[in-house]
């Protein structure tokens, strides 16, 4: 039971971390980046070659948040920068991406699954439960980051302007704040932070290009129960889904923990559409 | 002598051209169907067949994705689903029901169907992202549901195996005859398909996508009609599901990944999301691609995913649309629309004795209305009356709220308090789609005009919510379908006649001019009979000629017996045409009256009239009714 939760708590980690990465862009950019998934394998693959070449770990990491970083910028001015107006173009853009990109990543490293190893895992055993050290660091990675971000988003000037533009571009880009230039720096930052937590995810999910799309999946459904917009939320939501996914797999079975997700987010798509802490959606959403 | 102009012209364009073609189209869809049918008998050999079965089959996936994708605006990533679903039943029948491939066809359709309606009623509240994840996350549960269904029903991670050869009525069909019957179906939806989008639902569809506000102002529910598309474009997915189980006689969980999505997204794409007959060349590229790239799967996702990532920004035709876009730049000449629309206006047709058909005009009655927004108090009790076949104009200065008032007439906004109320009925409390079904019309103060729709359709399409036609009628082009499609289209030429602008109606609607897509807006919120137009800015943005022209048609829409609320800054306008002025100020009504009396009205000249009257914005200058111009 506490080793499922610490299950659920390491996979929520992961949910949360794609969740925060979307709102990065979600909220100062306006755009969903669906392929921020596919740069977390990245950076995952990045470490993969890092360590065969024996690259000293904190290398390792600078290198996968600067490759991260570089490919979400050029995806920015590929898929998103040119997007016209309205009839969801973004939706087809970056899923357009993320496939170019899971093609890209199998095509470099293969198609198997890659072990991370980037430094030994020996489960501990804490509160009853045993669990592996690096989702511990994935769980506390979560949660500074997401409550960071929030009081980023909420407390600095910086924040609250990237969210105005999320509202309203065009009183926005009035009032003298560059978005283009904003758009950029959200993708390249959202893509360091992505390129950055790669080498810990892949620790937990093996370095795999197909997995990419399921992430994408989970986090979104996690972003949205939490509240879009709103990183609080994407803790709350990425953590909630992860627990939910665990505990259904471990009392229903293991293929019942996909359908406990699945249900969890059509009833709050039915009963509360604006989120579990959302007070208001961004209209692109 | 202009009304025996338009008899000819009547029955020239709209009706009697049209047979002729449509009688034709399906006829050479016929013959084309069983020629291709036939062609294994011609020769063709059996590797080749079967890549066109697998062609035709994903001709049926793109059909579906583009009926939501291109119609209704939504994305639907949970084809693969619905294949699987089609698929499964399909072969869980051949095994232990019965073998017949049309029972197979119809039971996968109607299980697609269901998956699309468990997906869509949840999915389309938001749409967008939504629908996509919610969609996408069905066919990533695929595996999981096939564990936990008994393995001797589905064959679970195996796969379905021992599906007997197809059999048709109690015969065995040949592979020649299964291919012509795998063409056939095909054949038969793309027919469906096709009268789906070239309908009255297409406009429909078309409207849903202009917007939030203009489809439930025509009284059409935007919900309603994208689950409709969705749900309808499962079916295809389920039956090209089914005719799959025959051909393969093996089905396994591999067949339905995700990646199937993304082909058949790529499919739509290259066609075009809202074309009909590219889907054919959009789905034969893919399979094309995929044959050649089998081995290397990632080739074909770095192809199709850089498709997509092309196919979203040109958006507008999908790559087809692209061609269209460059053939035009080469042969500018033959593909560019009726210059005309640049030409002179039309002189206005004023025969003083035409009357519009009576309009059942009902008293508008407002009530102390209140609505706040947050804090913010747009409007503090504001009562006021407009009687059938009068013009009642608000005007008052920007934030006055005018146009907060018309949007809470006809339903967008709820009120904090009051009521508002049409005869008898009280409307403040309806949602907009049911207000506009009470008869309430309405224009905005920026033309909304879908694109994608003549300016003839777009007219027309002021009548789709009042007469109802059932989808199979619609599918299968019954006689009443003829009829009532004939008649508003009919009725739509009368008013465009009679506003000047029949010169314009088989032009795209929103490439008209602003002033032209006005009072296509006007001829539109007409066209549904109202019995009250609302009017928001109708004569910002329009010239001099284009004033009188709207200033007599407007007398004869209140003289038909509508009650016509106007909202407008010219009050010269005001002054010859309105029967009552309400003025508002603040959110409150100031004070109401005839023209005359509000022209004189010490307040009213203090704030907003002075020495500007009729020199802002457009003004009318001289029409039979207009007194001298006030000093």
């Amino acid at each position: 039971m506490i080793t499922s939760l610490w299950a659920g708590l390491a996979t929520g980690s992961i949910y949360t971390l794609i969740a925060i990465g979307y709102n990065i862009t979600l909220t100062t950019a306006g755009v969903l980046n669906f392929a921020y998934a596919n740069i977390v394998m990245i950076g995952a693959f990045v470490a993969v070659s890092g360590l065969a070449l024996g690259l000293p770990i904190w290398a390792i990491f600078i290198l996968a948040a600067l490759v991260g970083a570089i490919v979400a910028t050029a995806e920015e001015r590929v898929a998103v920068r040119f997007l016209p107006k309205g009839d969801h173009a973004e939706l087809i853009t970056t899923i357009g991406a993320s496939t170019v990109l899971t093609g890209a990543t199998a095509l470099i490293w293969g198609n198997t699954a890659l072990r991370v190893d980037l430094f030994p895992q020996v489960p501990l055993q804490l509160f009853g439960g045993s669990v592996q050290p690096n989702s511990i660091i994935l769980i506390i990675a979560a949660l500074v980051l997401g409550v960071g971000l929030h009081f980023f988003n909420t407390r600095t000037k910086f924040g609250l302007a990237s969210l105005a533009h999320a509202f309203d571009r065009e009183s926005t880009m009035l009032r003298g704040v560059n978005v283009r230039w904003l758009s950029i720096v959200a993708f390249a930052a959202s893509g360091a932070l992505g390129g950055l937590i790669g080498p810990l995810v892949g620790m937990t999910t093996t370095a795999t290009p197909f997995i990419a799309i399921t992430l994408a999946i989970k986090g979104f459904i996690a972003l949205y129960c939490g509240g879009v917009g709103s990183q609080a939320g994407a803790i709350i939501g990425g953590f909630g889904i992860g627990i939910i996914e665990a505990l259904a797999n471990l009392w229903l079975g293991p293929n019942y923990g996909d359908f406990a997700v699945f249900a969890v987010f059509l009833a709050i798509l039915l009963i509360r559409p604006q989120g579990i802490v959302g007070t208001r959606m961004l209209r692109s959403v | 002598m202009s009304t025996v102009k338009v008899e000819t012209r009547r029955g020239g364009s709209t009706v009697a051209a049209r047979r002729i073609p449509r009688f034709v189209t399906a006829l050479l869809w016929v013959v084309v169907i069983a020629v291709i049918a036939i062609t294994p008998l011609l020769g063709l050999d059996d590797q080749t067949q079967r890549q066109v079965i697998l062609t035709a089959i994903m001709v049926l996936l793109v059909s579906g994705v583009n009926l939501t994708f291109g119609w209704a605006g939504e994305l639907n990533m949970g084809i693969p689903a619905m294949y699987a679903a089609g698929a499964y039943v399909g072969g869980y029948l051949y095994i232990h029901v019965l073998n017949d491939v049309v029972v197979g066809v119809i039971a996968g359709g109607l299980a697609a169907l269901l998956i699309g309606i468990i997906t869509g009623v949840p999915g389309l509240r938001l749409g967008g992202w939504v629908l996509a994840i919610v969609s996408f996350f069905v066919v990533i549960l695929i595996p999981s549901i096939l564990q936990v269904i008994p393995a001797n029903v589905v064959g679970g991670s195996v796969g379905l195996i021992g599906i007997p050869a197809p059999m048709l009525f109690g015969q065995p069909l040949t592979s020649q005859g299964f291919f012509a019957f795998v063409i056939v179906v095909t054949g038969i939806w793309f027919a469906v398909y096709r009268n789906i989008v070239k309908s009255r639902v297409g406009d429909s569809l078309l409207i849903v996508q202009e917007g939030r506000v203009l489809a439930p102002s025509l009284g059409l529910s935007r919900y309603r009609l994208k689950l409709m598309a969705y749900a309808v474009g499962a079916i295809p997915a389920g039956m090209a599901g089914a005719l799959y189980a025959s051909l393969d006689r093996f089905i396994g969980p591999e067949s339905f990944t995700l990646q199937l999505a993304i082909n058949v997204l790529a499919a739509s794409i290259i066609a075009g999301r809202r074309s009909i007959y590219p889907i054919i060349v959009g789905a034969a590229f893919v399979q094309f691609i995929n044959v050649r790239s089998s081995d290397f799967a990632q080739y074909g996702l770095v192809v199709f995913g850089a498709l997509l990532i092309v196919g979203g920004i040109a958006f507008a035709g999908g790559i087809a649309g692209l061609g269209r876009r460059l053939l035009k730049l080469v042969a500018p000449k033959r593909f560019r629309r009726g210059a005309a629309s640049t030409a002179t206006q039309s002189t206005a047709r004023t025969d003083s004795d035409y009357a519009f058909p009576a309009l059942p005009g009902k008293l508008l009655s407002v009530v102390d209305v209140r609505k706040t927004f947050g804090g913010a108090v747009a409007l503090d009790g504001v009562s006021f009356e407009a009687k059938p076949g009068q013009i009642t104009a608000l005007i008052g200065p920007n934030g006055s709220g005018k146009t907060t008032m018309l949007n809470i007439i006809n339903g967008f906004y709820p009120v904090t308090s009051g009521t508002v109320s049409l005869g008898e009925r009280t409307i403040s409390s309806m949602p907009s789609t049911k207000v506009a079904r009470q008869g309430v019309a309405r224009t905005f103060q920026t033309p909304v005009v879908p694109n994608g729709l003549k300016a003839i359709e777009v007219v027309a399409s002021g009548h789709l919510a009042s007469k109802s036609v059932p989808l199979i009628a619609t599918i299968l082009r019954l006689p009443f379908y003829g009829r009532v499609r004939r008649s508003e289209l009919e009725e739509a030429h009368e008013i465009l006649v009679q506003l000047g602008l029949d010169q314009f109606e088989q032009q795209p609607g929103d490439s008209l001019s602003l002033g032209t897509r006005r009072m296509i807006e006007l001829a539109r919120s007409l066209a549904s009979k109202p019995s009250v137009v609302l009017l928001d800015e109708v004569a910002s943005g329009l010239d001099t000629h284009e004033v009188i022209e709207l200033a007599r048609v407007l007398r004869l829409v209140s003289r038909a017996g509508a009650t016509v609320v106007l909202v407008e800054h010219n009050f010269a306008l005001v002054r010859s045409l309105a029967d009552m002025v309400v003025v508002l100020a603040d959110g409150a009504v100031l004070t109401s009256g005839p023209p005359a009396e509000i022209e004189k009205h010490p307040e009213v000249l203090r704030r907003f009239l002075g020495e500007m009257a009729g020199l802002s914005g457009t003004s009318i200058v001289a029409t039979p009714s207009t007194t001298a111009k006030g000093k």
